[in-house]
């Protein structure tokens, strides 16, 4: 290789911003676990790591990562299978639609879901008007609702991930299986699941990570300490008990109960990665009419199912139940948060919150790609599996703990100034959108070839003017991408916000967490339809740059 | 008068070590060839600048170049995969290096249409590199090499990625270049013999990381300095020399198909003291190349090429080698 340092200069900036936002944070907040009046002391840590009841939460978190990820890759695996092997309309357009739920903020999920299967909900009153009863079918509140959101969130991710792999596996390893006289079923079981297994075991464990982590889907849907997970105990201790000191020893369990699931992930996802990929799609026309049915029934459920809550939140905020304004159709909420009604409480914040949403969004999403994008070309220089695997350890952290330590933070610079509370706000969003805006930087930026780098410099091109003309111009689009990634996490991010910012700093998923908090449910659709209407601005430009690249290619 | 020059290079690779001391003359044609492995392209990649050698110098005209970046060398290389700039079209591409160069916008229009010209290419600068043609994207890819004004002109392989037509009309190309060029100083790395003969003014063939032999042409193929270099460089067969008693401390014999003659009718109208004569040879196989055939002979259980220009009629034959035709090795090396 030819000695360069560009390259280490450029990425060094962002290694140490990456330290000091992330680092820092997590050190002030685990550091709490070690010290109090007295000085150093272990015994907080003990406290926790030696109380049964840790365990207990710990069992539970793991039970419901286990069945929520096990639930969304058994029902993506047939999906998967029709999707990497046949051809049919508007397939592009059910993946990309996949690809929403990674940016699909859980609280609006939770919205959806009190609105399309609560008690007063559509499915009840489909339910009321099918069987002419007054009861109800009662979904929310259960370990099932959970499951229920986090298969939600989960299976278009598992749907996406297996068949996008399975779609590039050389289709001639089955076609030779098969000449050489092996019936459909062995060559599914000795050559195709065995180069599946690997994807699927991937796509489960990082399905396993967020459901691990997931936060406000428990908070809300478990509806009770039945149903605690790590994060949402961690939560509680510091922002209701007010033992922020027991909050940092959890946090530190926590920590180390997700750096493990990490590495797994990191492991098989790594062995993943250096398989063999064709480029023909393998894809073929459906000529059985019984595939053709299978197709419609799997691509019909997944649209009720995921349409239903989606769209019972605009179709909600038009319906008034209060007694007071009158039951039926109605603007209210709309024009309340418009401010053309005067309102009492948080709606009059609506706009302000937006506004602050896509201020702290537009940072974030610029601030992530910068950084990604001068880490990712330094990890591809240099094959730094270190600054790699460094930059992914954020989603080892939960947010609720990354949050914590900006709280604790906040309360040591002793600062009222709203502008901190917005940078703390910030860079905490940054940090989260890091590790998602450089996967989807750094396998492009690797896959940019030397040849062509070196064709540069032979031209005399300095390192910083190939990389600003050529290497940049390569990477646009899925800069592009990684922007609108990470504007879109920005702006669903509600569990740091809300650790960290005691209410100063009023984001809309802040507003939308307040209003079901307070049974504004009409008000909490308004603002949740706010936030669909984004979240589909932000898919349709993606969709227009993923498009265009195509063209390209 | 040599111009590039290559002393004591070394570079230490965990399958082999370049060891490689080289001198390339002003305005020569100079292809490396040699198998895959054999640490051709990394050669070219040390001269280029693109890899740094354990030890050795790098000289160009007396300047010492070890340590001059690639970009300040003034070499030209075009790779096998073309590496165009996917994000700019062929005339961006064409003046990327004209602009660091600071030419003006007029000077670099000219300059990049008369490029286009050269290569055949004219009315391509508004070309999407997307667009363009395995054949076409190594020809931008030329003249982008040329783009710069360089030094040397450094080949990877650069036609391996096409048919074999295109490959035969773009290496008679390649050599115009060079020519037109006012003789421009080039070096070419394939694994292609004959692409290698066609053009180049002399070879320099490596094996494991060293040079075996750098000479014209004619020499190589004639007077193979070792048996690796004769088989590398065209079909040939090899004797055990104690089958013949020759008056020669070698241990094996060496010669060419067309060393051999296969008479047509069965007689042969020759001098039979200047050929060795082989009696009761069988015909193998016999491939059909056009103008003549190329025979597998076996012979007492040893494998035999031979040229015939007509196809034998009987199984066995007797054929004839001309002992002027013959090269005598010992110890892989040529002896004299």
């Amino acid at each position: 290789m030819r000695k360069n340092r560009f390259y280490f200069r450029m990425a060094f900036m962002p290694l140490l911003i990456l330290l000091v936002i992330f680092f820092l944070p997590l050190c002030f907040n685990l550091s709490r676990a070690f010290f109090t009046e007295e000085g150093f002391t272990l015994d907080l840590l003990k406290e926790v790591f030696f109380d049964r009841y840790t365990y207990r939460i710990l069992s539970f978190t793991l039970l419901q990562a286990s069945i929520s990820s096990l639930v969304s890759v058994l029902v993506a695996l047939p999906g998967s299978w029709l999707y990497a092997n046949y051809r049919f309309r508007f397939k592009s357009f059910f993946l990309s639609l996949s690809t929403l739920c990674f940016v699909l903020p859980s609280i609006l999920v939770v919205l959806g879901f009190v609105i399309f299967y609560g008690n007063s909900g559509f499915v009840n009153d489909l339910y009321r008007l099918i069987t002419g009863s007054d009861g109800s079918v009662k979904f929310l509140y259960s370990f099932r609702a959970i499951i229920m959101a986090h298969a939600f969130l989960n299976i278009p991710i598992a749907l996406n991930l297996i068949s996008s792999a399975w779609a590039h596996y050389p289709a001639n390893e089955e076609k030779a299986s098969r000449m050489l006289g092996a019936s459909a079923l062995r060559t599914f079981t000795k050559i195709t699941f065995p180069r599946l297994r690997g994807t699927i075991l991937s796509a489960f464990l990082l399905i396993f990570l967020f459901c691990f982590t997931s936060f406000s889907i428990i908070l809300v849907l478990g509806g009770g300490p039945e149903y605690t997970t790590l994060e949402v105990e961690i939560y509680r201790t510091n922002n209701i008990a007010l033992d922020s000191a027991r909050a940092s020893s959890l946090s530190i369990f926590s920590f180390l109960a997700n750096l493990i699931i990490l590495a797994i992930y990191l492991h098989f996802s790594k062995t993943e990665e250096s398989r063999e990929k064709s480029n023909s799609d393998r894809a073929v026309p459906i000529k059985r009419t019984g595939i053709k049915i299978f197709l419609f029934i799997y691509n019909i459920l997944l649209l009720v199912f995921f349409l239903g809550p989606l769209l019972s939140i605009p179709a909600r905020s038009f319906w008034s139940t209060s007694k007071r304004y009158g039951e039926g159709f109605s603007l209210k909420s709309y024009e309340e948060l418009f401010g053309m009604r005067s309102s009492i409480g948080m709606m009059s914040d609506a706009l302000t919150a937006l506004f602050n949403s896509i201020v702290i969004a537009l940072v974030t999403g610029l601030t992530a790609v910068m950084l990604s994008l001068f880490l990712s070309l330094y990890v591809s220089k240099r094959k730094s599996r270190l600054a790699e695997t460094f930059s992914m350890l954020p989603l080892a952290v939960s947010s609720v703990t990354l949050g914590l330590g900006y709280y604790i933070i906040k309360a040591h610079l002793h600062s009222s100034s709203l502008l901190v509370s917005y940078t703390l706000v910030i860079l905490a969003h940054l940090v989260i959108a890091l590790p998602f805006s450089m996967r989807t930087v750094t396998p492009v930026a690797k896959n940019i070839n030397r040849r062509i780098t070196d064709s540069a410099a032979m031209l005399g091109s300095a390192d910083w003017r190939t990389c600003i003309f050529v290497e940049i111009p390569m990477l646009s689009s899925v800069l592009g991408k990684a922007f609108i990634f990470s504007f879109a996490l920005s702006m669903g991010e509600a569990n740091a916000t809300l650790t960290l910012s005691e209410g100063r700093v009023i984001t809309l998923p802040i507003l939308l967490y307040r209003l079901i908090n307070s049974y504004n449910y009409q008000g909490a659709c308004a603002v949740g339809t706010l936030l669909i209407v984004s979240s589909l601005i932000v898919f349709l430009v993606s969709h227009l740059v993923t498009g265009r690249e195509k063209d390209n290619a | 008068m040599p111009d590039l020059v290559l002393k004591n290079i070394k570079k230490k690779y965990p399958a082999f070590t370049l060891d490689v001391d080289l001198e390339v003359r002003q305005g020569e044609f100079l292809s490396i060839i040699g198998p895959s492995g054999s640490g051709k392209s990394t050669l070219l990649n040390i001269i280029a600048g693109l890899e740094s050698p354990d030890s050795g110098k790098v000289l160009f005209a007396d300047e010492d170049l070890t340590d001059v970046s690639v970009q300040k060398r003034g070499f030209s290389m075009v790779f096998q995969d073309y590496a165009l700039f996917p994000s700019m079209n062929v005339e961006k591409n064409l003046s990327y290096a004209m602009k660091i160069r600071k030419m003006k916008r007029g000077e670099q229009k000219e300059n990049v249409k008369a490029l286009l010209d050269f290569v055949n290419l004219s009315g391509y600068e508004k070309r999407r590199i997307a667009t363009l043609s395995g054949g076409e994207a190594q020809r931008v890819a030329l003249a982008r090499a040329l783009s710069s004004q360089p030094r040397v002109l450094l080949l990877d392989e650069p036609l391996s990625a096409l048919d074999a037509s295109l490959r035969r009309h773009l290496r008679d190309e390649i050599r115009r270049i060079h020519d037109e060029r006012g003789n421009l100083t080039t070096i070419y790395v394939t694994h292609d013999r004959e692409e290698a003969f066609s053009i180049s003014d002399r070879i320099a063939i490596i094996r494991n990381g060293r040079i075996e032999m750098i000479d014209t042409c004619e020499n190589i193929y004639r007077q193979p300095k070792t048996l690796f270099t004769a088989y590398f460089t065209g079909d040939g067969t090899g004797l055990p020399a104690e089958l013949f008693s020759l008056e020669l401390d070698a241990d094996t014999i060496f010669f060419r198909p067309e060393a051999v003659r296969v008479p047509a009718d069965g007689l042969f109208y020759g001098d039979s003291d200047a050929y060795i004569i082989l009696e009761n040879t069988e015909v193998v196989s016999a491939e059909f190349l056009g103008r003549n055939y190329l025979l597998g002979l076996s012979w007492q259980g040893h494998r035999l090429l031979a040229e015939s220009f007509s196809r034998p009629q009987s199984r066995t034959i007797t054929v004839y080698i001309r002992k002027t035709q013959l090269l005598f090795f010992r110890d892989n090396e040529l002896v004299t």
